[in-house]
């Protein structure tokens, strides 16, 4: 087991430069002048050649890649074209406010995904199979934008349970103590609920699977002729044969905590990583864009990476496969 | 307990059926816009009064900002969202169909190119690299069908590499090539054919997918340019006056919803008919 996972993780650092080779030859061999973009009537004429020298963008494009990732390594990702500021201080921003999100989504994803599945797998019949499959049809086919334009309208905008948007109050940075933490957790409320709830579901109807699939096996049957408690039967043989299966789960659903909150960070204005991004693309921001998307597509492929030494690790039939 | 096969079988057929029926009313709908809409879609109305006006009898779903019919609209961006989702459906399960068969039915090296490129594109959040081509070049509509184009074969190449290295290994394909056919026949007359169910099974589900990663875009400003109507842009150009005027967003919203759910519907119940052994779709005992 152990050789396969070194092996996977000596590719890393090979997959790390593909993944931003890909991400920035995608950008650079784009037609079109990306610098044009940003002229305007009142735009300083020495603007654009210097900006273009700066950039290195009239040397050959691998020259470019080459000083692009030794930049990036430095920790040097450039300066955006809109607020002047570094993008690695953009992103060390970002990326903290991304995670306080994804991280409780998750949390609330998986615990109601366990909940559901659990339960559905034990009253498993027709009722609850259909009531699980037509959720999960209706949930996806639900987009994340309106979920969260809907639950903005029911409690920020009808019952004014919750703020609409935001991180914090307008007023948060005189709050002290719990009334700060508060507001804080108010501000979580909606965001999480909309990025949690999206994938329940279907995580559910894994739940449900594995269950199902540890209690047919032949020692619950013996368990069960021992004459012990349901409780004890389910605690003991199901849920602790289930539980590869589902760490297997979790460990692959790692990557969407730096990845999908594209729309949710935009609708409710969360300074996040996603936000950013929108950001960028919208004012055709080059240097954030570029930074950005390769480095949630490195940190996708890092996790996926963990994602899979988990799995080995904890499941010897997908070794073979890694 | 659960339904049994034939049960199953049955319940799909009836799904896919009235799935089907009511996705083909719909896109009918969208191709007789012109002469169903009884507005047309991107004409002003007097700034102010024709703004927000509540749904009623002159306008069914109300107006917008501009004095637009809602309405009208929905039937209108119902084109937009339509054709990107089959157009992209089309050409991605053309080219993943592609490199599926060229990587099963050769194997080896070009096989393990292939299906590492797969992997890489695979690993990449698909949203964040078509953020970042629209972001560089301006959003059209024939961009948009080939980026998502371009970011969403590599499941069909998975799925249909599978179906030909399975068919490949078949006795009469033995038969064929022992009869001394030419590979490029026997790939086209006796493994393709035999791969179309999955490949019309994963084709129909991006649809859907299609759709959604569509109209998010369009909410973030980043779709069909204005003024175009599209779902996703007009319930961001809603959200501005909730919670009055609730109407501008959730009519597109509804529609969204609607005919994703269809579209899925319809290709679920198509799997648990062609591709029995991707069987009761979710997994389980």
């Amino acid at each position: 087991m152990s050789h396969v996972i070194v092996r996977r993780l000596a590719m890393a650092p090979l997959l790390v430069v593909t993944v931003a080779a890909a991400v920035f030859f995608t950008a650079r061999l784009l037609p079109g002048d990306p610098l044009e973009r940003l002229v305007t009537e009142d735009t300083d004429p020495d603007f654009v050649p210097r900006l273009r020298r700066q950039m290195g963008l009239d040397r050959p494009a691998a020259v470019q890649f080459g000083m692009w990732l030794r930049g990036a390594v430095q920790g040097d990702w450039g300066e955006s074209w809109i607020s002047r500021r570094p993008v690695a201080a953009l992103v060390a921003e970002a990326l903290p406010n991304t995670l306080r999100l994804t991280v409780l989504a998750f949390a609330m994803r998986w615990t109601l995904a366990v909940i559901i599945g659990i339960a559905a797998a034990l009253r498993h019949g027709r009722r609850s199979d259909w009531g699980l499959r037509t959720a999960t049809l209706v949930v996806d086919a639900l987009p994340a934008f309106v979920l969260g334009v809907l639950l903005q309208l029911v409690f920020a905008y009808g019952l004014q349970w919750l703020p609409a948007d935001g991180m914090h109050a307008l007023d948060a940075a005189g709050l002290d103590g719990f009334a700060r933490w508060r507001d804080t957790l108010a501000h979580l409320c909606l965001p999480v609920l909309v990025l949690g709830i999206h994938h329940v579901a279907t995580s559910a109807r894994f739940v449900r699977a594995a269950v199902l699939e540890a209690s047919t096996r032949e020692h619950v049957l013996a368990a069960r002729a021992r004459g012990l408690s349901d409780r004890r039967v389910l605690l003991r043989h199901v849920l602790r044969n289930a539980m590869g299966p589902l760490v297997t789960l979790f460990a692959l659903s790692l990557p969407g905590l730096v990845g999908g909150s594209l729309i949710v960070e935009t609708l409710f204005s969360w300074p996040g990583m996603g936000r950013l991004t929108v950001g960028a693309a919208q004012a055709h921001d080059q240097p954030v864009l570029l930074a950005a998307v390769a480095l949630v597509a490195t940190l996708v492929v890092l996790s996926n990476l963990v994602a899979d030494v988990v799995a080995a690790a904890v499941d010897p039939r997908q070794r073979r496969e890694v | 307990m659960t339904l049994g096969p034939a049960g199953v079988r049955r319940h799909a057929r009836w799904t896919l059926r009235t799935g089907a029926a009511l996705l083909a009313v719909w896109s009918v709908v969208a191709l007789l816009a012109p002469v169903l809409a009884p507005y047309d879609p991107t004409a002003l109305g007097t700034l102010g009064a024709d703004s927000y006006r509540a749904p009623g009898r002159t306008h069914p779903l109300g107006t917008d900002e501009f004095g637009r019919d809602v309405w009208s609209r929905v039937i209108w961006g119902a084109r937009v969202s339509l054709l990107i989702g089959a157009g992209v459906a089309l050409l991605a399960s053309t080219l993943g169909a592609a490199v599926g068969l060229v990587a099963g039915a050769r194997g080896g090296k070009v096989d393990g190119i292939l299906m590492r490129a797969v992997d890489l594109m695979l690993a990449i959040p698909r949203a964040y690299l078509v953020l970042l081509v629209v972001g560089i070049l301006r959003p059209s509509l024939p961009l948009l069908v080939i980026v998502l184009s371009a970011t969403g074969w590599m499941q069909t190449a998975r799925v249909v590499r599978a179906a030909v290295r399975e068919i490949a290994a078949g006795p009469y394909v033995e038969a064929a090539h022992a009869l001394g056919l030419p590979p490029w026949r026997i790939l086209w007359r006796h493994i393709l054919p035999n791969a179309a169910a999955p490949l019309v099974v994963s084709a129909t589900a991006m649809v859907g997918q299609t759709i959604l990663v569509e109209n998010a875009l369009a909410f973030l400003g980043m779709g069909v340019p204005v003024p175009t109507p599209s779902w996703g842009a007009m319930v961001e150009e809603g959200r501005k006056v909730f919670p009055g005027v609730w109407w501008v967003s959730v009519a597109p919203g509804v529609a969204i919803a609607c005919t994703v759910l269809l579209c899925n519907l319809t290709g679920d119940a198509l799997r648990d008919l062609l591709d029995p052994r991707a069987g009761e779709s979710g997994g389980g005992a």
